[in-house]
């Protein structure tokens, strides 16, 4: 764990040596789920209602899974990027480190500039939570967090499940046999 | 002409060999074909006045949306260019006895088709057999369809000379990254890839058909359902290869002026 966080922060150390680059990316990745958002407004001033849902109910769903797939990007980005780790062959790094290649895969990269669309996900939250007349209860509040940071583990673990190969195909493997099955390829060449 | 006819020959035939990517692509889209569906019709159950789009024209829109996804994404692009731009390898690509532009652009356009080729039949195909309220209707008239294959490959060929645009403003800011999200942003909301032009209020359509974009993809599918009719069909037709010839001579004047400026290190 404390290898994880040294990874994370050596990372932002990196990222921020371009600040002016991170913070249009940042502008960037605000804009993207923003025109959907936006979409998603238009639709509901046409229709005004979705089978008895309005519109700040839907855009509390939306915020609230937005949030979970930023931030899960942002920290689990290395199982999403693997391929770039497979392919030119820079895993072998990965496996001659006396460490977990799980952890290595994970701390492999970072993505600091999903804090745009954590900004954006954050206001559209603030925004319906603002409209919608809930009662406040300290259940309600441990739910609404348990929701996003549940949601983050979900997409976490359909990083890993799933990895991109080269050509866009999508291979649906388990994690572990993956790595195993790499691992044991490799050792047989050598 | 000939070159980059055989360039373009060639790639199509490499294009077409992908072909479980080509599977993975078609199970997607139709994943996204049903769950965009869905949502429109619960929208469309319940709408109080008769919006200006009626559901099996909207079916229609959709499924053309996503058996054709890679004839309207800009998303979609060739990172070997802009590697070769960025590391300056583009000098091979300069040597070359033919035009930059015509070379990639012939390029790119296989790349598309045979990647709409590999996808589209078996989407039509499932679309037209699926039940109600998911199946796609024919199209009212044997000139509507006509028309929409002839907009379609306008639209594709449009849609390749705003890509060359992407490409080129990378030889000025040296990064892709920022100018493909500025142009997929704006580019796909105005293309009606996320609500149908005519389910946006009026003052966004105004905005939208001051821009290129609605004509790559907006516009051949609803001449395809008839929600455009014949005669607006063949004016659009003409809007269409107007925009196209403004911006081809758009990306060759600023890869003209590009190329001029461009410093090339190292041997």
């Amino acid at each position: 764990m404390v290898l994880y966080f040294k990874y994370l922060l050596i990372s932002l150390k990196s990222q921020m040596q371009y600040r002016a680059s991170f913070w249009l990316l940042a502008l960037a990745q605000f804009f993207i789920p923003f025109s959907v958002f936006a979409g998603l407004y238009f639709l509901f001033e046409r229709f005004g209602q979705l089978k008895g849902w309005s519109f700040f109910e839907v855009a509390l769903c939306f915020g609230i899974i937005h949030m979970a797939v930023s931030v899960s990007e942002c920290f689990a980005r290395g199982f999403d990027a693997f391929s770039t780790l497979v392919v030119p062959g820079d895993f072998d790094l990965l496996l001659v480190r006396p460490r977990g290649t799980v952890i290595q895969v994970l701390g492999s990269r970072f993505d600091f500039s999903r804090v745009g669309r954590l900004m954006q996900s954050v206001i559209v939250l603030g925004w319906s939570l603002s409209n919608l007349a809930v009662e406040w209860t300290a259940w309600k509040i441990a739910i609404l967090l348990l929701m996003i940071a549940s949601g983050a583990l979900i997409f976490t673990g359909i990083f890993i499940w799933e990895r991109r190969c080269p050509s866009g195909r999508l291979k649906v493997w388990n994690w572990s046999t993956c790595s195993r099955t790499a691992e044991k390829r490799w050792h047989n060449t050598r | 002409m000939k070159a980059y006819w055989s360039v373009l020959k060639l790639r199509l035939l490499r294009g077409l060999q992908y072909r479980t990517a080509a599977l993975a692509g078609v199970a997607t889209q139709f994943f996204f074909g049903f769950v965009f569906i869905t949502i429109f019709e619960a929208f469309y159950s319940h709408a109080a006045e008769q919006p200006p789009m009626s559901l099996k024209e909207l079916v229609s829109y959709i499924w053309l949306q996503q058996s054709f996804l890679v004839f309207i994404t800009l998303w979609i692009r060739d990172n070997e260019l802009f590697q070769l731009i960025t590391t300056g390898n583009v000098a091979y690509e300069l040597c070359r006895p033919c035009g930059f532009y015509e070379f990639w652009y012939a390029k790119l356009l296989a790349q598309r088709l045979s990647g709409a080729l590999l996808r589209c039949f078996p989407i039509l195909i499932v679309a037209f057999i699926v039940p109600h309220p998911y199946r796609m209707t024919l199209p009212p008239s044997p000139s509507a369809f006509a028309l929409f294959l002839l907009a379609l490959m306008l639209g594709l060929l449009l849609l390749l000379a705003v890509s060359m645009l992407i490409y080129i403003s990378v030889f000025v800011t040296m990064s892709p990254m920022g100018s493909l999200l500025m142009f997929v942003v704006i580019g796909e909301f105005f293309s009606g890839k996320i609500i149908p032009i005519p389910l946006m209020p009026a003052w966004l359509q105004t905005v939208a058909s001051a821009l290129p974009f609605r004509w790559t993809a907006d516009f051949p599918f609803r001449v395809y359902s008839g929600h455009i009719p014949a005669d607006e069909a063949l004016l659009g037709l003409l809007a269409q290869t107007g925009w196209l010839i403004v911006i081809v001579w758009l990306g060759k004047v600023a890869l003209g002026k590009a190329l001029r400026r461009v410093v090339i290190q190292g041997g």
